[in-house]
């Protein structure tokens, strides 16, 4: 299965965010995008996902196109930067909120994901309560819950310690191993370098290597 | 003092509105992200949102009726009639597509501003058009305008509509029952108008929430 990404330009407020790119993806592998901040990493996966629309280009999925044929990626599983939860649900309650609205996967496999991003699926504490690494690892849980296809993380071991970063790694890997396509945007250079079959490197909107 | 009397009326709609306002506005300041990820179809979210929406709407309206009769029941004798039942009818629909545009208006209008400014803005709107139920009298009674036929002002004003006592009906007892001094204002009319005015903003909030572009994870904090 491929993502194949030609000539994709957005612009918002007249400023280009994201400036003639182009991929060629491939599953069972993870892509890595670095850059500084403001390079265009998190609008770049908001773009390929569908959640944003694209000025020119085209974005397909297996042949099939992107605002044309679907709207958004289907089989999904993204986190992005600073994205938050409902702060006064608990964590399974708001997998299963959002577990909910796709009918793929039940409370088993809400708890199995939960328990395998390092959290406690019987913690009744909200959302709002967690600390930094909590919220992350939940995060990265309801991106994996539903064994998706294509994964999008956005610097998925921020606010984490040393074994939160262990364990994450080993999912991703694991991820891979099950044949899903895993685009992984982060500053850390280890992430990339014990990661990412293939690193891109992007600076204003542009992907220069 | 009757529009304060009246503006004062509407202020449980104005607080159940600062409930209703997050009804599907919260999903954009949380986690659209990972909502409308798993949403391909939004028209299709946004449908069963808003018949959350009217769920709760007429929810509130049933509550606030129901209280007022028991009131009614305790304090005076309460003979039942058609005319009555159906002004209670009637009462409870405009009502209800009121409150449901006013929060289908907040939620829309904070996807671009914010929930405050939104609640704001709706809530100004609100207070501004009940203000103006006095104009035809101010215009006649400090400028002499008079306004004919009596009513035609108040046909553009759409809180006027709220005003069941200010309206005809083709059924003579419910006529009867309202002695209404205008001549323009029917209440099946105000009932059409206000559910135009709910389709418009329907179909205008699926139009915004198919195109929106999900920029930001949070609306509320930047």
């Amino acid at each position: 299965m491929e993502l194949i990404v030609k000539n994709v330009c957005k612009s918002i407020r007249r400023k280009e965010i994201l400036t003639d790119i182009n991929l060629q993806l491939c599953s069972g592998k993870i892509y890595g995008f670095m850059g500084k901040n403001g390079s265009g990493k998190t609008m770049l996966f908001r773009a390929l996902s569908g959640l944003i629309s694209i000025d020119s280009g085209t974005i397909s999925w297996n042949g099939k196109m992107l605002h044309k044929d679907f709207s958004i990626l289907p089989n999904l599983g993204i986190t992005i930067e600073n994205a938050g939860l409902y702060p006064k649900l608990t964590g399974v309650q708001n997998l299963l909120y959002l577990a909910d609205l796709t009918h793929r996967i039940g409370k088993e496999e809400i708890n199995k994901a939960i328990t395998r991003v390092g959290l406690d699926p019987q913690d009744k504490r909200t959302f709002g309560k967690y600390s930094m690494g909590m919220k992350q690892r939940l995060s990265i849980a309801q991106a994996i819950m539903e064994k998706p296809d294509i994964i999008m993380l956005d610097e998925p071991t921020n606010g984490l310690d040393k074994s939160g970063v262990e364990e994450i790694r080993k999912i991703m890997l694991e991820e891979k191993e099950r044949g899903a396509l895993i685009l992984l945007a982060s500053h850390s250079e280890e992430d990339m370098r014990l990661l990412a079959d293939q690193i891109y490197e992007m600076e204003n909107g542009h992907i220069v290597r | 003092m009757e529009l304060v009397d009246f503006n004062i009326r509407l202020v449980p709609s104005l607080i159940v509105e600062q409930y209703l306002c997050l009804s599907f506005y919260h999903h954009f300041c949380t986690a659209s992200v990972y909502v409308f990820s798993r949403c391909p179809k939004r028209t299709k979210w946004y449908v069963k949102e808003c018949l959350s929406l009217w769920g709760g709407v007429c929810l509130f309206e049933s509550m606030e009726l129901i209280s007022v009769l028991i009131v009614a029941l305790i304090r005076y004798q309460v003979l039942w009639d058609t005319a009555g039942v159906a002004l209670l009818l009637y009462h409870f629909v405009l009502f209800s597509l009121w409150l449901f545009l006013m929060s289908m208006g907040i939620n829309l209008l904070a996807i671009y501003c914010g929930s405050g400014s939104a609640f704001a803005s709706v809530a100004v709107i609100q207070v501004f058009f009940v203000t103006l139920l006095g104009c035809e009298d101010m215009a006649e009674r400090y400028w002499n305008i008079n306004i004919q036929p009596e009513g035609a002002l108040l046909n553009w004003n759409p809180a006027a509509h709220l005003v069941l006592g200010w309206q005809h009906s083709s059924l003579e007892k419910i006529d009867q029952a309202l002695h209404s001094p205008y001549e323009t204002m029917g209440l099946n009319d105000s009932v059409l108008i206000y559910f135009c005015i709910c389709l418009v903003i329907f179909v205008l909030g699926a139009a915004i929430v198919n195109r929106h572009d999900l920029l930001l994870s949070d609306v509320e904090m930047g």
